[in-house]
């Protein structure tokens, strides 16, 4: 009966943490409430702006505007009749201007002269903007914020491989509903974000992240005979080609360099027949084209977080991404989508009419300064629905939405308008319908206007950009006070187990080093160094374990070995971290002799090729050996399956490391289909294993015995998928895990008999636990992880497989990214009971201490995710909250619920023919 | 039981002697001047580096213009202090000498020294041509502070070093002095290293200034606590010899 209750501890535990976690989420990452609204174009007429201002302001309507016809007027005077939208994923600034970032110039940089020639030469029409994105930056997010002029929010990061249908008001919708015809080709995911939108599209998959050049030839394809034809208004030309190439190669690679100067080409040709096509009365005499990154990507080719380069795309002036739509629908004349808080950027909406550079004309040219004012009159007026399209949803978002912005700051926003429509009313209206020659004097007043209307625009943004997040801090507490009386709970049921023993020095210095772990998360400078502090921890119960070993005058090789591990796993953290460095934002790139041995000669690139080779053949050698001990019957064949899983990785990294020797057959064999076969060896053996346990019902009286065969069959059948995944690496850390978990096996035994030398029976050790579970956190760094976006290894997704299947390619980012810091220190931690000095258990005392022991790793893991949580709540106001923080917390509540998974899906396993009866 | 007083007196006088402000710095005293850490580039706004007063002054103090007049010679004086000191009250008087506790006490100090730099890489201490200096310049303290006496003392018998290090069992006052400064050094070692990964931007987070801080407060507190635990025993004797 209380085995019953037992079995179903681990289950109700995770569904306990589940729904903590869950509550708490629901708290902390809210999403912006979208509003189902959308703006129309008879919405002006409530605004107290000019519904036409050059009606009154010019009747001789001059110029490039007479094709403008009266009744697309909106909310805007449309100054462009097409526009044609260039979008290369992932730009980085420095691709098209020179920045400041790098004292030296660096192969990638000016790789698209074209854009600076034309930004150059032909002056007013042409300029180069630095657009800054808001974080996150990943692609679904920027268009979301490109479309809608809103902030996206955090949880949307995870909805960016499900690409839903926005169904916010945005601009593509706007474009639609005021007759605009839109032509799409490129990423995919556009269709996906505006399904029945595109007059035509030419969608090409975009998730094969090796893949550089199908979308970028599809879109070269369709573009130029595209841009001959006169169905469309709007043309979205998305390339893929620069992010793929950054997420596989890098930004320093020559495929890079390559890609830029096929766009290079393409932005040529583009240019050149927008031009030849622009005489009066042609294709193209008023159109505007925009070629733009939707966000930038870091050094090593990765994005997503909030670095300084991730955010900076391309430019001079800065532009700010959220005013784009605005800007964008302001040049053609249609209604700002609904939730749009950006403001229209007057050089940007200045280049459609040739004035972008007024302030340097020289005044005394007549034409020139009529022109300047003519515009500036458009302008105060655009600004002016503009100030009171934002204001507008600010107040209905804050009428339908329960947390938003505060009064004060409400109130401050209505006062601030208020005025600024006071003025509007009184002067600056009269001023631009008055026609008599004194109107040339109001120039002052109404730069005045619209310092004032930028200034209130900007204030809008700022405002919503702090206060977007919504945290619900009823739901945030009850989420983390379950989390921490589920901390209680758990320590309780461990504590009340028959078979604990009294509480020695070791577990107290377990707890601590548990506690200040925990602790340590309080603080981002911990948090960006985890890794670190946790090899910290590991090396400092290591030296605990060799005072007892010294003290006990036995396995002094063990504790030696044991610290010779952490020292490697120390260096190996550090080369990860360095990389991190390298991305982040928030840490100091050090360590020069690092980088000393990481660029290597000859000598060092032969020793990288062949050491995990030989590593390889170390571990067949190990489950070679164990399988020739004492094993019998089926479960010796399943484990004998990895030795060909072993010797197909190695042929695998054979054939990927000199791929051009080979023929193309043997190319493709090796890309995919060992990887393929390696997978498939690896669920049959899972699957053998779970029939057996199933089918296989035979008694056994060694319960050691039988335990530790089914552990080594869980574990080998595990380890050759997490090895292949995590590339050359994986197999020394294969090896190290082996090396750590054996000396801390060992090492238990060593604080035993503290009092007089009496061995107590069926105690686990709590230190040797919590040395598990620090030695796979130092794995999860030791492999090149880090808990951010960006440290994701996007490339193990594809091992084996091209095309981007959502749930396949998340199950292998996940094995990648747990496999050595979870999955296998859970499937492995029974090894820990049985390197325990205890001759034969019974079965009952076995299972206890087992689940006892899994319930204590089930806390450790829960105490430090339950700090997290802390540590988010208490600084969920911090700067680096998005960058630094979320992440974290996201990374950990993972790995805690596929912790929680795993611990029940083994016990299951483990414990299933105890618990029979 | 007087003579084992007299070490303890000595090595407290000349740490007390010393006001408290020039304890911690001469102790450590690099010859090397610290690099100081660059605000980070890209973000030079997150932290703006509070001018505390306090700090300034400390600073000042340590890097400016004491360091340059001392440096280095703490360790230089106060190791011999403590192998004469320890030497005298050696175990077995009778079959070593003096000297010859001074040579083990010789001998010891750069055992010692590699034995602290070894498990600081292990923790985690920077690497590289950079640290190489101070990280021996700090083992070399830690040695004094902690292995060197015990040498002096035990000379090679291995039991008493087990005795001492390994399972804290010190016998009398002697060992005391030996066990709990030492543990005290490595204790405050170990905890001076959690401010180095703080992002104050300090000259004195820098690998080993913090570290060899917390080891010399922990090495005072241990003296101040094996001085308690002195005066606590030969009370409790006196008290004991009284009511014989």
């Amino acid at each position: 009966m209380e085995a019953r209750w037992k079995k179903w501890c681990p289950w109700g535990i995770l569904l306990l943490h589940g729904l903590a976690i869950l509550m708490f989420t629901k708290g902390f990452l809210l999403t912006r409430t979208e509003l189902p609204y959308y703006s129309n174009c008879s919405d002006i007429s409530v605004s107290p702006c000019l519904s036409s201002p050059d009606a009154n302001v010019d009747n001789h309507s001059s110029g490039h505007l007479e094709n403008a016809k009266q009744d697309q007027h909106c909310w805007s005077k449309p100054a462009v009749d097409r526009l044609v939208i260039i979008i290369l994923d992932a730009l980085r600034f420095d691709f098209v201007a020179p920045s400041a970032f790098f004292p030296e110039k660096k192969p990638w940089m000016d790789k698209l002269p074209v854009l600076q020639n034309l930004a150059f030469t032909q002056g007013s029409s042409t300029k180069i903007f630095k657009a800054i994105a808001d974080p996150p930056t990943t692609s679904l997010q920027r268009l979301k914020g490109l479309t809608t002029g809103g902030l996206p929010t955090f949880v949307d990061v995870g909805n960016s491989f499900g690409a839903p249908a926005i169904v916010e008001d945005n601009l593509i919708h706007q474009l639609v509903s005021n007759g605009k015809r839109v032509v799409m080709m490129g990423d995919d995911t556009w269709v996906q974000l505006f399904p029945d939108h595109f007059n035509k599209s030419y969608p090409y998959p975009s998730f094969n992240v090796k893949d550089l050049d199908t979308v970028d030839n599809g879109c070269n394809t369709h573009i130029f005979e595209t841009l001959y034809q006169e169905d469309w208004d709007v043309l979205v030309a998305h390339f893929l080609g620069v992010d793929h190439a950054g997420h596989i190669f890098g930004v320093d690679s020559a495929q890079m360099i390559g890609k830029l100067e096929q766009y290079n080409q393409i932005l040529e040709k583009v240019i050149e027949t927008l031009v030849r096509k622009s005489e009066p009365g042609g294709l193209h005499e008023n159109t505007i084209l925009l070629v733009m990154g939707d966000h930038g990507q870091t050094l090593n080719g990765d994005h997503g977080g909030g670095s300084a380069e991730e955010d900076g795309k391309k430019c001079v002036s800065s532009i700010q991404q959220l005013d784009f739509a605005a800007t964008v629908s302001a040049l053609l004349g249609i209604p700002f989508p609904f939730g749009s808080i950006g403001s229209v950027n007057a050089e940007l909406y200045a280049l459609a009419a040739g004035t972008w550079n007024w302030r340097d004309l020289d005044t005394s040219n007549q034409k020139h300064q009529s022109e300047m004012e003519k515009w500036m009159k458009n302008y105060v007026n655009t600004l002016c629905v503009n100030s009171w399209q934002v204001k507008r949803y600010i107040d209905v978002y804050s009428a339908s939405s329960i947390i938003g912005f505060s009064s004060e700051d409400l109130a401050h926003i209505s006062n601030k308008y208020a005025e600024l429509e006071e003025n509007w009313s009184h002067s600056i209206r009269n001023l631009l319908t008055c026609q008599t020659e004194s109107c040339s004097l109001v120039m002052a007043q109404i730069t005045k206007q619209v310092n004032l209307y930028l200034d209130f625009l900007s204030h809008v943004s700022e405002l919503a950009r702090s206060k977007w997040t919504e945290f619900n801090l009823k739901m945030m507490g009850i989420g983390l006070g379950t989390m921490i009386l589920s901390l209680l709970i758990i320590s309780l049921a461990i504590w009340s187990m028959p078979t604990v023993s009294g509480i020695g020095f070791e577990s107290i210095f377990a707890f601590l080093v548990v506690v200040i772990r925990a602790c340590s998360f309080l603080s981002n400078s911990f948090i960006l160094e985890e890794g670190k502090v946790a090899c910290f921890l590991l090396a400092t119960t290591g030296i605990v374990k060799l005072r007892y070993s010294i003290m006990r005058k036995g396995m002094l090789v063990e504790a030696i070995l044991f610290l010779l591990l952490v020292l490697g796993l120390r260096f190996t953290i550090e080369i990860g971290m360095s990389k991190q460095a390298a991305t982040s934002a928030f840490m100091h790139a050090s360590s020069s002799w690092i980088t000393g041995i990481a660029l290597g000669d000859s000598l060092w690139g032969y020793a990288a090729e062949v050491g995990p080779l030989l590593v390889l053949v170390v571990l067949s050698c190990i489950v070679y050996k164990v399988i020739t001990g004492n094993f019998q019957g089926i479960q010796k064949y399943i484990i004998m399956l990895t030795i060909p899983s072993y010797i197909l990785i190695g042929l695998h990294w054979v054939l990927e490391s000199d791929t051009q020797n080979l023929p193309l057959l043997f190319e493709g064999i090796g890309r995919n289909y060992i990887p393929q076969a390696i997978y498939a060896l690896g669920c049959s053996q899972l699957l053998f294993l779970a029939f057996g346990m199933l089918f296989n019902e035979d008694k056994v009286a060694d319960h050691k015995n039988s335990l530790m065969i089914k552990t080594l069959s869980m574990l080998s059948a595990w380890s050759p998928m997490i090895i292949l995944l995590s590339g050359k690496q994986g197999s020394w850390i294969a090896l190290a895990s082996i090396v750590g978990g054996y000396c801390i096996t060992r090492l238990q035994n060593t604080g035993k008999y503290a009092n007089g030398g009496k061995a107590r029976t069926s105690s686990f050790n709590l230190l040797a636990v919590t040395q598990w579970n620090l030695l796979a956190v130092c794995l999860f760094f030791a492999s090149g992880h880090w808990c951010a976006f960006d440290g994701l290894r996007y490339g193990a997704a594809f091992i084996g497989f091209d095309e981007f299947v959502l749930v396949r390619q998340a199950i292998l980012l996940t094995l990648d990214t747990f496999g050595f810091s979870l999955i296998l220190p859970v499937m492995g931690l029974p090894f820990l009971l049985l390197g325990l000095n205890q001759t034969n258990p019974g079965k009952n005392v076995l299972f206890n201490q087992l689940s006892q022991m899994y319930m204590a790793y089930g806390l450790i893991t829960a105490t430090t995710v339950t700090a997290t949580i802390l540590c988010v709540t208490i600084q969920r106001r911090h700067l680096m909250v998005w960058g630094l923080f979320a992440p974290k917390f996201v990374f950990d509540v993972v790995g805690l619920v596929l912790t929680e998974v795993m611990i029940c899906l083994a016990s299951l396993f483990y414990f299933r023919r105890w618990v029979v009866l | 039981m007087r003579k084992y007083t007299l070490p303890f007196w000595a090595l407290a006088f000349s740490f007390y002697s010393t006001p408290v402000e020039r304890r911690l710095p001469i102790l450590f005293s690099s010859p090397w001047p610290s690099p100081s850490r660059q605000i980070s580039a890209a973000c030079p706004t997150c932290y703006p580096p509070k001018t505390s007063e306090f700090f300034q002054a400390l600073k000042s103090f340590c890097f400016e213009d004491f360091i340059l007049w001392c440096r280095g010679r703490r360790t230089i004086i106060e190791t011999p202090a403590a192998l004469l000191l320890y030497s005298h009250f050696r175990r077995d008087t009778e079959t070593y000498s003096f000297l010859r506790a001074v040579g083990r006490g010789l001998c010891a100090f750069p055992i010692g020294a590699l034995i602290h730099a070894a498990l600081a890489i292990v923790l985690g201490a920077p690497v590289g041509s950079w640290y190489l200096l101070k990280t021996i310049n700090w083992s070399l303290l830690m040695s004094s502070l902690t292995i060197v006496p015990v040498a002096s003392v035990f000379g090679s018998s291995w039991r008493d070093w087990q005795r001492v290090f390994a399972r804290t069992e010190p016998n009398d006052l002697l060992e005391y002095m030996l066990c709990i400064p030492a543990h005290g050094a490595a204790i405050g070692a170990w905890l001076g290293a959690w401010p180095m990964p703080l992002d104050w931007e300090r000259p004195w987070q820098e690998w080993p200034i913090c570290v060899t801080y917390g080891a010399v407060t922990g090495y005072v507190i241990g003296l101040s606590a094996s001085f308690c635990v002195a005066c606590a025993s030969t009370g409790a004797r006196r008290s004991r010899q009284k009511g014989d």
